[in-house]
């Protein structure tokens, strides 16, 4: 900083040399509006952008620090957390939402980025456990839940396994660094990815690590368990898709795309499908690791969202709002163009299953808290509901 | 595209990116440690602003010689006019530019916005801010594998404002010692300016401490190295047999006690020499032979 000059220059107060006077008193003045404008920035505050949830006749939409719970068929609103009351008098603050919520009977937990993990009654929407589950750091990444007890990770580095009933602590196990994707069961063995770039397969029971692989990034998306190819499939901040054996916790193989994976990969059909940030969408045969398209598809923008699989539809949305529909053989779309959603997308989008093949819909919310239903076989809105 | 655009265009992509990738690098390179990343980044681009700080140096220096001559004139010539032109010459002739002194400071300016913006991409560590960092970093496994950002340095988080205060001080502090060690080593008979002189060496570090508990505590950091290589720069340039630490530290605000009035008359044959020698910018020979000559009247 060489501000100190200043003085020695404004202390010569004489006529003629204005001008670096001026300068320097207009240089100072430069200093204090800019540095009040960079102090009115501040950082940018956290938004979420939990999925969409369906649990019987219960839709659970997030937006922001709210999480709405409308009805499945009509999207009549039945209740929100928190509650006016609940913001104003028991000062529950969730901040933002991003984990995508669980339903476990009749109780609804809710992960917020205020680093507590929230326990409703689903009829109601009103508080289960005399106080939240909290953590060391915020939750970023959604919940799992067995018959009685929900395991989530927080930024704090740490896994927890939360008794469903009384929200007492089970066990809980520290990763190398925050954990923002929500954990993956299969059997007795939890699955979950770390930002030390590891994914940690730990027992249910009590939390121990049983084996790791190290990966070359961090990991925000969550795992994909395949049980019948016997891999789990990991994508991360290092660009790389990757199919670890869960027998001899190898790999059997990987693809690297051109920026990091963020959205959870899904598999259908002998394939596994994952977007990325430089703007493609990935297809690989999970025996073989071999490319099932001829090509990525490119959808134009970033894809932090997870995919859909709809049917004989590949649902891909990019992160400006613009839905493809893909066909999961051969890559192609079946529109020329895609269907512009009208704001933002970083939510996965929830597959509705109808009652026939191809009756199922797709609900996508907005980052601007539109919620659309899409006919994934049309790409044709069928319902906008702005949530407030 | 028009000229806000190209400004703005301008500015990420030549100043902000570059700066965000290449603090990445830096900090990839000190092991993931991004407060060791921001102190290698502060050692280099003052090494980068050496020509611009040496002539600020100089500048200080010079007016520092020459600032007895500048008060002389102000209290011969009441005529402004003539007050300035004999101003001007004196500048002129111990080759002393007042501008010299700005706008090393202005190219300093925009590396403090643009560093302020490139720790809030690089740190944020909002899910949102990670994303978005995404698409700023190169093309480059070794950067873009990096992410996200270890923000714990010392007992800060780098993305967020120091809450312990440390930081405050220690950028108020090294503010007030950098703006003390560069002001005017001779009291200033005016006391309106004596006035200003107080407000800014006070106004600046207050200023700065203050901005330190709103900005995230990797920017104070930043600040604090530039403020110590500063200093250190400043000590080493003027000479460690000609500097005084005690002169820094006492609170008279040009660093010498107040002369008492029967010494006036012996500082005023003293300035009287230092000002026929500021012309020349005397050498340090002749300014000891100068002090040897006062001491011995002064016996």
């Amino acid at each position: 900083m060489k501000q100190a000059i200043l003085p020695a220059d404004a202390a010569n107060r004489h006529p003629l040399p204005r001008g670096p006077r001026v300068a320097t008193w207009a240089l100072l003045a430069l200093i204090l509006v800019s540095l009040a404008g960079i102090a009115c920035g501040r950082l940018a505050k956290p938004a979420g952008w939990a999925s969409p949830v369906e649990s019987g006749d219960l839709l659970l939409i997030a937006h922001k620090d709210k999480l709405f719970a409308l009805d499945a068929e009509t999207l009549a609103p039945r209740w929100a957390f928190p509650s006016e009351a609940e913001a104003g008098g028991d000062n529950i603050k969730p901040v933002a939402l991003y984990g995508t919520p669980a339903v476990a009977g009749d109780t609804v937990f809710v992960p917020a980025y205020n680093g507590s993990l929230y326990a409703l009654d689903a009829a109601t929407g009103k508080l289960r456990w005399q106080e939240p589950f909290k953590t060391g750091g915020p939750l970023v990444g959604g919940v799992t839940a067995s018959e009685d007890t929900v395991y989530f990770g927080s930024a704090d580095g740490k896994v927890y396994a939360v008794d469903i009933d009384s929200g007492n602590e089970r066990w809980s196990t520290r990763t190398g660094r925050g954990v923002w994707s929500t954990p993956q069961l299969a059997g007795t063995t939890l699955y979950v990815t770390s930002l030390d770039g590891k994914l940690y397969a730990l027992a249910t029971t009590r939390g121990d690590k049983l084996w790791s692989f190290k990966t070359d990034a961090g990991i925000a998306a969550s795992p994909t368990v395949d049980e019948a190819e016997g891999v789990i499939y990991v994508a991360g901040f290092d660009s790389k898709l990757r199919a670890i054996d869960l027998e001899t916790h190898e790999q059997r193989w990987s693809i690297t795309a051109e920026n990091w994976f963020w959205g959870q990969p899904i598999v259908g059909g002998g394939v596994v499908y994952a977007a990325s940030l430089d703007n493609k969408v990935y297809a690989i045969d999970t025996g073989s690791g071999a490319r099932h398209w001829s090509s990525p598809f490119s959808v134009g923008a970033p894809v932090r969202a997870g995919l859909a699989l709809a049917g004989h539809n590949l649902i891909a949305v990019n992160r400006e709002g613009g839905m493809y529909r893909l066909d999961p053989e051969t890559g192609e779309a079946h529109a020329a163009s895609p269907l512009v959603l009208g704001g933002d997308v970083l939510a996965d989008p929830l597959v509705v299953p109808g009652d026939l093949v191809d009756s199922a819909h797709v609900l996508v919310i907005t980052t601007g808290g539109e919620l659309v239903r899409v006919d994934p076989t049309t790409l044709v809105v069928i319902e906008r509901q702005k949530l407030d | 595209m028009d000229l806000l655009e190209l400004i703005t265009w301008l500015w990420r992509y030549v100043l902000v990116i570059p700066m965000t990738n290449f603090l990445v690098l830096l900090s990839r390179l000190s092991f993931g440690n991004f407060g060791v990343a921001i102190i290698l980044f502060t050692l280099l681009m003052r090494g980068i602003t050496w020509p611009l700080t040496r002539q600020q140096l100089q500048s200080t220096r010079a007016m520092s010689v020459i600032q007895p001559r500048i008060q002389q004139i102000q209290k011969q010539h009441k005529d402004p006019k003539r007050r300035s032109e004999e101003t001007m010459k004196v500048y002129r002739e111990a080759g002393f530019s007042p501008l010299g002194c700005v706008w090393p400071m202005l190219v300093q300016f925009p590396i403090w916005i643009a560093l302020y913006q490139a720790i809030q991409f690089t740190l944020g560590n909002t899910p949102e801010n990670v994303l978005a960092l995404s698409e700023r970093l190169y093309p480059w496994s070794y950067l873009r594998n990096a992410a996200p950002m270890h923000e714990e340095f010392l007992w800060m988080n780098l993305a967020q404002p120091d809450s312990t205060l440390i930081m405050a001080v220690v950028v108020g502090a090294s503010t007030w010692v950098q703006q003390r060690m560069t002001m005017p080593t001779r009291q200033v008979s005016d006391p309106q300016q004596q006035s200003v002189n107080n407000t800014m060496l006070w106004m600046m570090p207050m200023m700065f401490a203050f901005f330190t508990l709103q900005f995230p505590s990797g920017l104070a950091l930043y600040w604090v190295a530039t403020n110590v290589i500063g200093i250190v720069l400043q000590y080493f340039y003027q000479g460690p047999s000609q500097f005084s630490w005690r002169k820094v530290f006492s609170l008279s605000p040009s660093g010498e006690a107040a002369p008492r009035p029967a010494l006036q008359q012996e500082a005023a044959s003293e300035t009287e020499e230092d000002a026929s020698a500021g012309e020349e910018a005397a050498g340090p020979a002749k300014r000891r032979r100068r002090r040897r000559r006062g001491r011995q009247r002064r016996r």
